[in-house]
């Protein structure tokens, strides 16, 4: 990667790529549930709604049911990676103007993902794991708006934790403490046991969620934003929202967080080796499965070659340090790079680092 | 296929984009919804609205107050006729039922009381053959974050355009 300032530095694609065909996704489920809601309801201009935009710009129900359709068409061209960059920048419109017409179907998370498919249109998202694509093609472009998607989840989380901060009923946890109290039933009804609830229910613990929810928003905000917290930042987020989405509906809110998390991964294309036994089927395997959900296409997987580690090993890893390891080390390294078990690696790095000392 | 912006241009988008960001955030307090300004469980709030139609006193002057039980309503045309209204017929968002019950105001009790104007707005102009109601009235219990309720009254237009 060759890095100049933001607006001329280049490099690999394929981080961008993973993140598009997440977005794919969601764009598609986005679609799906706008459609759905018309079928529920029936076309929204046909009764009461609240445009932000003049009536007169409201579609009527066959151009709304023909955006619809053309947004279901992107989602799917997104996910390929044929024609995406149009297809994202099309989708973002999309929302958006479907939002302008009626506020009543105003969401947070349906304006975060217009936010990102509008930036993700300009990076070189279309140039890995997109379908007709040639082989050996270069995966590279200019980054610079995958780094200004990057401070769109900090202007996100900024909005957010400063909105909280700058009031009273949030700051002093009441806010909290009264969903508590009106929730606290569906909750047991739900299997909470009853200590558990009441505990959340006390005016001090919900002050204290309330200031460290805060605290989580503010310090996701600015630590993401730097090499040296990004990674436990990123931890701290997926925790936070993992919780957000087993207590709250939310909408795809959570999953356009972890699809934009993609972005923080350095666009380092195949910087790190996993070189194994092809006669040791555990190996074969593990070299499988490295293959499969190495969505950042941060591992050169190759069968072993002899590098005068012992024999005996089934593989060896390399990270971006150039030092060889083995075993536990090598699985963490594996871990620690792979999308999915990434939050493992995190729960099992303070047990690594204690067995290291 | 999709133009690939210069130098220049990347910094007049990424300038543009940071700007209108921070624009919808720090205007974010001006829009009852807060909408595009990321505004996250802004509130617990809760609302309970109980609708009643204002209809020509029967002794003929001035006028009188008849609630709608369960957002549904029997009002007569020009000619007589019994006609049955309901407020979901217009109406489709559950946080804007008026079936005096609690509903959480999921974009604050501001926002709420903002579409249920609209909402009461719309149902008054959009109930052609009800000819007895003069406007709706809503009376909604607004529960601020589990404070104390207050008693917000909002008013429809008046149907016959006064």
């Amino acid at each position: 990667m060759t890095k100049r300032s933001m607006f001329d530095e280049v490099g690999d694609a394929h981080v961008v790529s993973a993140a598009r065909i997440a977005f794919g996704v969601l764009l598609l489920v986005q679609a799906w549930e706008n459609a759905t809601e018309q079928l529920r309801e029936g076309f929204f201009g046909e009764h009461f709604h609240y445009p932000f935009i003049p009536e007169r710009f409201v579609p009527s129900e066959r151009t709304y049911a023909l955006i619809l359709c053309l947004q279901a068409v992107a989602g799917v061209l997104v996910l390929l990676g044929h024609f995406a960059r149009p297809a994202l920048f099309f989708s973002a419109l999309a929302i958006t103007y479907g939002m302008l017409c009626d506020r009543l179907h105003f969401h947070h998370n349906r304006w975060a993902l217009a936010c990102y498919a509008f930036l993700l249109s300009f990076t070189p998202c279309d140039r890995a794991r997109a379908l007709g694509l040639e082989k050996g093609a270069p995966s590279g472009g200019p980054l610079w708006a995958q780094r200004l998607a990057m401070l769109q989840v900090s202007i996100v989380y900024l909005a957010s934790g400063g909105s909280k901060l700058v009031d009273e009923h949030w700051r002093s946890g009441q806010v909290l403490l009264d969903r508590m109290m009106r929730y606290g039933q569906n909750a047991i009804d739900k299997g909470v046991p009853e200590r558990v609830v009441s505990f959340f229910q006390q005016e001090n613990v919900a002050s204290f969620l309330a200031k460290g929810t805060i605290a989580t928003e503010l310090f996701l905000a600015f630590a993401l934003q730097t090499r040296r917290l990004r990674i436990p930042a990123l931890f701290i987020g997926l925790c936070f929202h993992l919780a957000i989405e087993t207590t709250s509906r939310v909408e795809l809110f959570s999953f356009t967080t972890f699809a934009a998390y993609l972005l923080f991964a350095t666009p380092d294309l195949r910087a790190r080796t996993l070189r194994y036994d092809p006669t040791r089927k555990k190996a074969v395997a593990l070299a499988w499965v490295v293959r499969s959900f190495d969505w950042l296409a941060r591992f050169d997987v190759a069968p072993w070659q002899a590098d005068g580690l012992s024999a005996k090993r089934s593989f060896v890893v390399t990270d971006r340090d150039g030092v060889p390891r083995t075993r536990f080390p090598a699985v963490m390294t594996l871990m620690r790079a792979l999308p999915l078990t990434f939050p493992i690696w995190a729960i099992l790095y303070p047990f690594a680092v204690r067995s290291k000392e | 296929m999709f133009p690939e912006l210069g130098p220049r241009s990347r910094f007049a988008v990424a300038t543009i984009w940071i700007a209108g960001q921070a624009a919808l955030i720090l205007t974010g307090a001006k829009r009852a919804d807060g909408a595009f300004a990321f505004r996250m469980f802004p509130e617990s709030s809760t609302i309970e609205v109980h609708l009643v139609r204002e209809v020509v006193a029967q002794s003929g002057h001035g006028v009188e107050e008849v609630p709608v039980e369960n957002g549904t309503w029997l009002a007569h045309d020009s000619r007589g006729t019994l006609h049955r209204f309901r407020w979901d017929d217009r109406v489709k968002d559950a946080n804007l039922f008026p079936y005096g019950e609690p509903i959480h105001a999921s974009y604050g009790a501001s926002a709420q009381l903002d579409r249920m104007s609209r909402a009461l707005d719309d149902v008054a102009t959009h109930t052609q053959g009800d000819d007895d109601t003069v406007r709706l009235v809503a009376t909604v219990l607004v529960r601020k974050n589990g404070g104390p309720p207050e008693r917000v009254r909002i008013e429809s237009r008046y149907r016959d355009g006064r």
